[in-house]
């Protein structure tokens, strides 16, 4: 797509990269902080490669790789210092083959729930994320238990579209 | 769905946020400009960096202050306020644009009496012919019109009086004089109060040398005072500025014989 370019466009990586970045460190690091850090790290230092003079042909595999080194790195370092983080962690990692094209989707989705209305994302969240049955939803935000319903079905539809898009854009 | 569930595990709104990263981003890295901006700008720094050399080079050959007196005192007051009085056939001149950057430096030739504002961080500096007087703020003639020797005395405040070019000097206050003879290092004070301030003297001796006497008689009224006898002893008071009564009392008391001639 844009891997031949010279000129590497700032924006456009962050445009195109940033949050699925962010999304595909979450998947080894299942920390929202953790992964935003080292993303940031990244782009940063690949940026400032560029300027000096680096040529990449696929920025795309390039950044993702990095993103996937730093943050194993950043585990294993967890690791040694806290116990806590024990090896079952790395059990998710087998299928990490599909983590780079799944994050396009999730960010894709987080970006469409980004988009819904405050209203409605609230209403979402509460039903999906946090496990909340409809009625629990009205009775919390003094709303009917209908309105709920409505608000969670369309939620559910912009990101439908949302992640529809997506597949269309790479895969299509 | 399992990727929704993986978003919703963790989504919150407002973090992985591309825009704020991008500013984050970009405010960090303001040398990331692309190449032309890049060239653009280093082409303007060298520019700026050229027309403040110029300028600077420009303002450094500026012709100094030059302020002269004929015939007649006339009294200036320079840029930090200081007054100074230049009397006939002197002058005094100064770079206006250094003047009180690190230092207050003046040139001068022939008399000049000083009122200096006080400012500590920029020592105001007097620089004679032959001679160099510095000050943090007071008021001082200097005097050289005579060839042979500078004069300063000090009306109030403190002043290093040192030859030119010399380290070592003395320090004056308030009511001292100092001359420095030509070809001298050190300045020489002057223990007496000035004919340039004009006051009465007193004039108290006990049991003091008659040498010693006529030396001090002599700096104060600029002549040279000897006598034969020199072993005699004096203990008198005068209250006068006429030095010839003062010579006729000594004489009549001690019964010496004073020489009188003037300095040369």
């Amino acid at each position: 797509m844009l891997s031949n370019n010279r000129k590497i466009n700032i924006d456009e990586i962050f445009r195109l990269y940033y949050r699925p970045l962010c999304l595909y460190a979450l998947h080894y690091l299942h920390s929202t902080d953790d992964a935003e850090d080292v993303v940031q790290d990244c782009v940063t230092e690949f940026l400032e490669r560029i300027d000096r003079g680096l040529e990449v042909d696929n920025v795309r595999s390039y950044l993702f790789m990095m993103v996937r080194n730093r943050s194993l790195d950043s585990l294993k370092l967890a690791t040694c210092i806290d116990s806590n983080h024990t090896a079952d962690e790395f059990v998710e990692l087998i299928d990490e083959s599909e983590y780079e094209e799944a994050s396009f989707i999730e960010a894709r989705l987080w970006t469409a729930i980004d988009s819904l209305p405050e209203k409605c994302r609230e209403i979402f969240l509460l039903c999906k994320r946090d496990g909340l049955k409809y009625e629990e939803i009205a009775e919390e935000l003094g709303i009917s238990i209908n309105t709920v319903k409505n608000q969670v079905s369309k939620a559910l539809q912009t990101l439908k579209n949302g992640c529809h898009k997506i597949y269309m854009f790479f895969f299509g | 769905m399992k990727h929704l569930k993986f978003v919703l595990k963790y989504y919150a709104p407002g973090i992985f946020d591309t825009r704020k990263a991008l500013r984050a981003y970009k405010s960090q890295h303001p040398s990331t400009i692309r190449y032309w901006s890049r060239y653009i700008a280093g082409v303007a720094a060298s520019l700026i960096l050229c027309i403040g050399i110029g300028y600077y080079l420009m303002n450094r050959n500026n012709q100094p202050s030059l302020l002269y007196a004929d015939n007649e005192t006339v009294t200036y007051t320079l840029p930090d306020g200081s007054i100074v009085t230049v009397y006939p056939h002197s002058s005094l001149s100064y770079y206006s644009d250094e003047f009180g950057k690190k230092e207050r430096l003046v040139e001068m030739t022939g008399k000049v009496r000083f009122n200096v504002q006080k400012n500590p961080s920029a020592p105001f500096i007097a620089n004679a012919q032959a001679a160099t007087v510095k000050v943090l703020g007071t008021q001082f003639v200097v005097d050289e019109l005579n060839p042979d020797s500078v004069g300063v005395s000090v009306t109030s405040g403190k002043v290093l009086f040192t030859a030119k070019d010399e380290k070592d000097g003395v320090i004056l206050t308030k009511g001292m004089q100092a001359y420095l003879l030509a070809g001298e290092i050190l300045p020489e004070i002057a223990d007496t109060v000035t004919s340039t301030t004009q006051t009465k003297r007193k004039f108290i001796f006990e049991n003091t040398p008659l040498a010693d006497v006529l030396k001090e008689l002599s700096e104060h009224f600029h002549v040279q005072l000897s006598c034969a006898t020199t072993g005699k002893m004096l203990t008198a008071e005068f209250d006068t500025d006429n030095l010839d009564e003062i010579i006729m009392i000594i004489e009549k008391s001690l019964d010496v014989k004073i020489q009188k001639r003037p300095i040369k």
